[in-house]
């Protein structure tokens, strides 16, 4: 009697988390049966004025780089991104020299990476929310995977280079 | 046992001298009290003396944000602390205090609503003189998270109204602010779409819990819950109809029985808050069928003509059924 008598509140609490559950499996649940397989390596510069180029499969130095229009007198910071942890760890030139690297914006297992689409939020909760554009997300495949960079702010200085060819 | 057996056997009790008068009185009026307390937290209806207090309450939270606000820099750490988590604090404890005295029972639930946002702030400041940095959607899951977990728990020891509102906004943040901490970790387009059905879902459960709170007599909350949930529900479905060329057919189709589905179950909750959007809802919607696909056929004018009458028409069966079921009820 009691438990009839409840149902609604059961029902009322159970909607918001079965809508939870629900969009936390269709977004993780594709990660556990797709597995990206290539790291890549990326520079946190801006691609107008880009100090690093992919090459024959190596990484150079770009001889139109000019550092007297770089932002802020800021260094080039080179990272390779491990697809597996979701993690990235800085590079130097000199070893990033040594990686067999495929520029092409799509990797040989079929995944590419994008920009947030950017969508509003509902307001007063948030003027601005949803995938941001300034967020990298790893996509294909049926999967679409925010990707944890090591950036201020990537809408402006993230620069692909390369995935990397084991 | 029923009440004449009952009755029998206290009769037995007393001529067998093993119970006395005054062990029946206190074992009745302790009966009568918690019925009478449970009823007066949540049947109560505010009177103006309260009003005021609530308005009050408010105005010592805009006053406490402006003080932050304009005085940000000159604060330090300890003051910052001091106006935020201090304040939220200290009216926690005075809210629990004098909630022990039935006739400040009102001024306690205003130092409850006090303590709620400025114990919020004060954790945000610090997670942040500890260096916490985290986007706003993880930030908000963990605050709304907190703060949800404290105000059922002070529900769960003290029974207070106040905390079982607080709860349940919080509850509204936590969901809002944790669906969008999952919207972000995908790439799609439809983003938008899955905030709209946030809101719907969560538009739903207000008038479950609403119609839950009425019929467990817990009517304090009701107003709010119905009101809000009419509001998210209809909203959220007229939104996920869209515009033309980008209209969904199916929430275009599927609305207006959802409006007068809302409209006739005022009737039988005679609930005025359904009655009143689910006509206001109604309208926008013809309004808004009227100028997507008939303007340019019929002509604006003659489309405005044909929308007034429906509209009319709409006014006209929502007053008589106001009239004639939520005369003697509102809710």
């Amino acid at each position: 009697m009691k438990f009839g008598k409840n149902i609604p509140l059961i029902l009322g609490i159970s909607l918001p988390v079965l809508m939870v559950i629900f969009v936390a499996l269709s977004i993780y649940l594709p990660g556990f049966f797709v597995k990206p397989k290539y790291d890549f390596l990326y520079s946190d510069f801006d691609s107008y004025n880009n100090k690093y180029l992919v090459k024959t499969n190596s990484l150079e130095l770009n001889p139109n780089f000019r550092q007297e229009w770089v932002l802020f007198s800021r260094e080039s910071k080179l990272y390779i991104h491990d697809i597996e942890l979701n993690k990235s760890r800085q590079i130097s030139f000199e070893d990033a020299k040594k990686l067999n690297l495929d520029s092409s914006s799509t990797s040989p297992d079929g995944f590419q990476i994008e920009s947030g689409q950017g969508s509003e939020g509902i307001f007063p909760f948030y003027f601005y929310s949803g995938a941001d554009y300034s967020n990298k997300y790893l996509t294909g495949n049926h999967l679409s995977k925010k990707l944890n960079l090591t950036l201020t702010n990537s809408y402006f200085n993230f620069m692909f280079l390369g995935w990397i060819i084991k | 046992m029923d009440k004449t057996q009952l009755i029998e056997q206290i009769k037995q009790f007393a001529s067998n001298k093993q119970i006395t008068k005054e062990e029946l009185n206190a074992a009745y009026d302790s009966g009568a009290v918690k019925t009478t307390e449970k009823e007066s937290i949540m049947t109560h209806h505010l009177n103006i003396a309260e009003v005021l207090y609530y308005i009050g309450g408010l105005i010592v939270i805009i006053g406490i944000i402006v003080l932050i606000v304009q005085h940000w820099e000159e604060l330090n750490l300890f003051s910052r602390l001091l106006v935020t988590l201090g304040v939220g604090i200290t009216s926690y404890i005075t809210s629990i205090i004098i909630g022990r005295y039935e006739k400040l029972d009102s001024i306690s639930q205003v130092f409850g609503l006090i303590s709620a946002p400025t114990t919020a702030i004060g954790i945000k400041f610090l997670m942040d003189e500890f260096g916490v940095e985290l986007q706003t959607s993880t930030l908000l899951s963990i605050i709304s998270g907190i703060m949800l977990t404290f105000q059922l728990v002070s529900y769960f020891f003290y029974k207070k109204f106040i905390f079982l509102f607080l709860s349940i906004l919080f509850a509204t943040l936590f969901f809002f602010s944790f669906t969008n901490f999952l919207f972000e970790q995908t790439n799609i387009e439809s983003t938008l779409a899955l905030h709209k059905y946030s809101v719907l879902i969560a538009g739903l459960s207000y008038l479950i819990l609403g119609y839950y709170f009425t019929k467990a007599k817990l009517e304090g909350l009701v107003g709010f819950l119905n009101g809000f949930g009419v509001v998210g529900f209809l909203g959220a479905a007229l939104a996920l109809g869209n515009w033309k060329p980008e209209q969904n057919i199916f929430w275009e189709i599927i609305f207006p029985g959802l409006a007068l589905g809302v409209v006739f179950l005022s009737v039988y909750l005679r609930a005025s808050a359904y009655l009143l959007f689910g006509t206001l809802f109604l309208m926008v919607y013809i309004l808004k069928i009227t100028y997507e696909y008939f303007s340019d056929s019929l002509g604006w004018p003659l489309s405005l003509v044909i929308a007034g009458l429906l509209l009319i028409l709409t006014g006209f069966v929502a007053f008589k059924l106001h009239n004639k079921y939520m005369s003697s009820k509102q809710i």
